[in-house]
């Protein structure tokens, strides 16, 4: 088989987004990871629910699927348990996956399923101009909180190690390289793999900006020495230390790079172990034979 | 003697855990065993433990499909199932057959002795706990008492036990025949038959199953060859999923427990996509909150199966309880216009064949199809002739047998996978190679899928309107092609398929007295009132469709010129099947008789009903058994 570059798996479909949108990187960065691992692009799913980033599976080759808000995990899992030959990512966004489909988090986490989540986090609604996220700062201003936003926050790195993912990670549309190299070990991951990507929109948030993120990035493992990677801990501690750019945004650094990794049986290894306990029966009729009364 | 019909009704009541159920569930397996025919109607308490159950068991040298009027004998397990049962025993005086009570009189004496009511005293209790010294064989002596007083066959039983309990070993079985020998021998000492009541001599078994309903959802489900069903716990839905869990897992599927409806269903059509045939089963509230991806499935046009194990509604409703009040979420939940097939069970032998049907509507059309049952046959057992599976080298699944709706057979459908090689036109492709998915000129509406891993028929699919490759598009032309592709199906679907759910018709006469239409449970009660009305000399034509959506106008409406009046039961308030009946055919004098109290009619009910509707001349309107009674009684 021929050598595939990265525009192999980008489909004829161009893309929406607002000129300088984050979203235009991650794309990039997923073709150039799929293209680094040399996959076979009819064997990735790409599946998505409804919000800006949510667009991404249409721009890829492949047989993707552009589902409900909020519901990409529930479908991804589907495919996933009836095929686990193939490769599912699911992309998302930070009110996709943790507003209206945060129900669905913890499940595919604990369970461990062979999936990658890559979540576009631009902190803002976009799709429908401009309305705070659940990882919105405090303050921020959106069309139904003129008088900026009261909520308060969530940190998804933390929830995801919490809920029990097996590999998290953080990294910035505006960094090409380090965005793929991170989407390439999670696509290989063994285990449910979340990524955060921390992606500008710079059409409604006007805080969190290139310029801003220019002057603020650190990168956890080569800066901060974070590198016991299989320690859940430290992982913890990290997400902590992140939380406090929210708090004090100008006096504090957003994090890059990997927080957390380690492999343990995914939900596919536990299923295999179960058909192989239970056994087979090819003949149906011996299925519907048990409901006879039994011969004495 | 021989060929005279026999026909009897055994109810047993008492607390939740004391072996109730067990009980009925012997007598039908004793029923198939000594080759007769049964039903049986279990009603479990809404409690997690304790409660009052019921069993009612209707054995029978013909098929029957409801558990009758009433009981002939109640077998009593404490004062309460007697109290419960007392507004039935106290109707004895006014039927010809005399009613018998067999109670536990340990503890518990009638107040007052019931005119046409036989009185049989079994301190049950006591035997179970002083002779025995095992409270927990209890139901066993019961039934050694019922074998004894009404010739239940004593081998047919005693392989029942043995069936049931050879399996924790020889001293159990042994101890278990101990307690039936001495329920026997206690009537024999104690007890002087003066009931009409007699089972016949054992016949040679036949080729019989005996399902419950969700059972036999599982069981057709598998034969159809279901790969993924994504479970979330919902009385009365759950038992499908525990009924197909293991064959699932031994015919290479997985049965995944969602975290709720949502992802139940989402879950499904991932798996869909993915290529395997898929499934939810769920009640009421998980429909309700399943409806936007119903309408996902809808657009994307992925084949699914959704059952629907109804319960009473609205809210969180009754949910123990019969109705059949899910018909217009079925019908119409779910936003936007798309296209999708219902199919409606009217006994548990339905249920399986009609879960093989759902599953080839919904792979040929690519379309959404609920299978429509409910709590009441959900836990009902029936005794029915063996389902056949043939399953042959080339792949093909055909199943035959007593299909109860009139089909010589059914064979399995797979969907229709796009193969390059049947294509060499590259009708499914553009110029530039790209998989045409959903073209929107083919004539049946039809268009082939294609599953992960073929490199030749890539793409996306979405739940936004989408050109005939799946990209995002709604220009006015797109979309108008687009809708009426989707629709074209079931034009296709009507065309092709309906008649084969519309074979339960039977025309007495061109100008019938009266015409029955009904669907689902109520069908298989509906069936016997009509049964009692020509015996009583009315002219009766029946009709129990299968499919409720699409409507075959032109059949519904030949079908009700035959009569004078039309009547349809069902268990709703809003006359839900009537309604849609109203709304897609030429007919708008239909009389809907409808009872919503969480429990279904009586074959009485419906046959009272019918005659005064033929003497009042009613053509149409809404009436419930009140009409008929002046009063709301629970019939079960």
């Amino acid at each position: 088989m021929a050598v595939l570059t990265a525009k192999d798996y980008r489909s004829e479909v161009e893309p929406t987004w607002c000129p300088g949108c984050g979203d235009y990187g991650v794309l990039n960065a997923t073709a150039r990871a799929l293209a680094e691992l040399q996959k076979d692009p009819s064997k990735v799913v790409a599946v998505s629910g409804i919000g800006c980033s949510s667009r991404l599976p249409l721009f890829l080759k492949g047989y993707n699927a552009h589902t409900l808000h909020g519901r990409a995990i529930t479908f991804a899992i589907g495919v996933k348990v009836a095929r686990p030959d193939l490769d599912v990512i699911v992309f998302t966004g930070d009110g996709d996956m943790f507003s209206i489909g945060s129900g669905h988090n913890p499940h595919v986490a604990r369970r461990n399923l062979d999936i990658t989540i890559i979540m576009m986090d631009n902190k803002v609604y976009g799709l429908t101009k401009n309305q705070i996220s659940p990882t919105s700062r405090d303050g921020q201003y959106g069309s139904l909180t003129p008088y900026g936003n009261v909520d308060g926050h969530i940190n998804p790195i933390m929830y995801m190690l919490t809920f029990g993912a097996t590999y998290v990670a953080q990294t910035y549309a505006g960094n090409l390289k380090h965005m793929t190299k991170i989407i390439k070990e999670a696509i290989a991951h063994r285990g449910l793999s979340f990524v955060n990507i921390i992606s500008p929109c710079p059409t409604f948030n006007k805080f969190d900006t290139y310029k801003y993120y220019k002057d603020h990035l650190i990168d956890i493992n080569e800066d901060l020495g974070h590198t016991e990677l299989d320690n859940f801990n430290k992982a913890m501690e990290m997400a902590i230390r992140w939380d406090d750019n929210y708090r004090d945004p100008n006096n504090t650094k957003a994090h890059i790079g990997v927080y957390y990794k380690v492999e343990k049986p995914t939900y596919h290894d536990r299923i295999k172990e179960v058909q192989e306990r239970i056994g087979r029966e090819e003949v149906i009729q011996n299925l519907i034979d048990v409901c006879k009364p039994k011969a004495i | 003697m021989a060929n005279e019909r026999f026909d009897l009704v055994i109810k047993v009541g008492g607390e939740g855990g004391e072996g109730v159920i067990t009980a009925g569930d012997f007598l039908t397996e004793t029923a198939a065993r000594a080759g007769y025919w049964a039903v049986n109607y279990k009603s479990y308490p809404a409690e997690i433990k304790g409660g009052y159950a019921q069993s009612t068991v209707r054995v029978s040298s013909e098929r029957v499909y409801s558990t009758g009027d009433s009981f002939d004998i109640l077998c009593a397990f404490n004062g309460e199932a007697v109290e419960k049962n007392m507004v039935f025993l106290k109707r004895a005086k006014d039927e010809s057959k005399p009613k018998v009570l067999v109670y536990d009189s340990t503890d518990y004496q009638p107040a007052e002795e019931l005119e046409n009511v036989i009185y049989y005293p079994v301190p049950l209790s006591e035997l179970a706990k002083d002779v025995m010294k095992a409270y927990i064989t209890k139901n066993i002596i019961a039934l050694g008492v019922l074998s004894e007083l009404f010739s239940i066959p004593e081998k047919s039983i005693k392989d029942a036990i043995k069936a049931k309990f050879m399996r924790k070993g020889e001293h159990i079985v042994e101890m278990n025949y101990k307690a039936f020998d001495l329920g026997r021998q206690y009537v024999r000492e104690n007890l002087k038959k003066v009931d009409p009541y007699k089972f016949p001599e054992p016949k040679e078994p036949q080729d019989v199953v005996i399902m419950e309903g969700n059972q036999a959802v599982a069981k057709g489900s598998i034969t159809a060859g279901v790969q993924f069903y994504a479970a979330y716990p919902i009385t009365p839905a759950t038992t499908v999923g525990n009924y197909i869990v293991n064959d699932l897992i031994k015919r290479g599927g997985w049965l995944y427990q969602a975290e709720d409806e949502i992802s139940s269903l989402g879950m499904a059509l991932g798996a869909s996509f993915a290529g395997k045939k898929a499934m939810t089963a769920t009640s009421g509230p998980g429909i309700s909150l399943m409806s936007e991806f119903i309408s996902y499935a809808g657009i994307t046009e992925l084949p699914i199966v959704i059952v629907d194990v109804q319960r009473g509604g609205p809210g969180t409703g009754m949910p123990t309880k019969h109705e059949q009040a899910d018909l217009f979420i079925c019908a119409f939940g779910g936003h936007g216009d798309f296209p999708r097939a219902i199919l409606a069970a009217t006994t548990v032998e339905d249920n399986f064949y009609l879960a093989i049907e759902a599953f080839n509507l919904a792979e040929k059309y690519q379309i959404p199809v609920f299978l429509m049952t409910d709590g009441a046959l959900a836990i009902r057992s029936e005794v029915f002739p063996t389902p056949k599976v043939e399953q042959r080298e080339d792949g093909k699944v055909i199943v035959r047998g007593q299909i109860p709706y009139g089909v010589e057979e059914i064979e399995v459908v797979n969907r229709w996978i796009y193969n390059p090689e049947e294509d060499k036109e590259g009708r499914f492709k553009t110029s530039t190679g790209r998989f045409l998915r959903y073209r929107t000129d083919t004539p049946d509406g039809i268009t082939p899928m294609a599953i992960p891993g073929d490199p030749n028929a890539m793409h996306a699919i979405t739940g936004l309107e989408r050109t005939e490759n799946t990209d995002p598009r709604f220009t006015p032309e797109i979309r108008v092609k687009q809708m009426n592709k989707r629709f074209r199906k079931l034009q296709t679907l009507l065309r092709e398929d309906a008649d084969r759910y519309y074979k339960d018709m039977r025309i007495d006469s061109d100008n019938a007295d009266i015409a029955i239409i009904s669907w689902g449970l109520t069908a298989s009660i509906a069936r016997e009132a009509a049964q009692r009305l020509r015996e009583q000399g009315y002219t009766v034509n029946e009709f129990y469709p299968r499919l409720l959506w699409p409507i075959k106008a032109e059949v519904f409406e030949e079908f009700a010129s035959k009569a004078k009046r039309v009547i349809i039961p069902e268990t709703n308030y809003q006359g839900q099947f009537a309604f849609i009946l109203r709304a897609t055919t030429n007919l708008k004098d239909l009389i809907s008789y409808v009872t919503y109290r969480g429990e279904a009619f009586i074959p009485k009910e419906i046959e009272d009903f019918a005659k005064m509707a033929i003497e009042k001349d009613i053509k149409k309107g809404w009436f419930t058994p009140s009409d008929v009674y002046g009063t709301v009684v629970g019939a079960i």
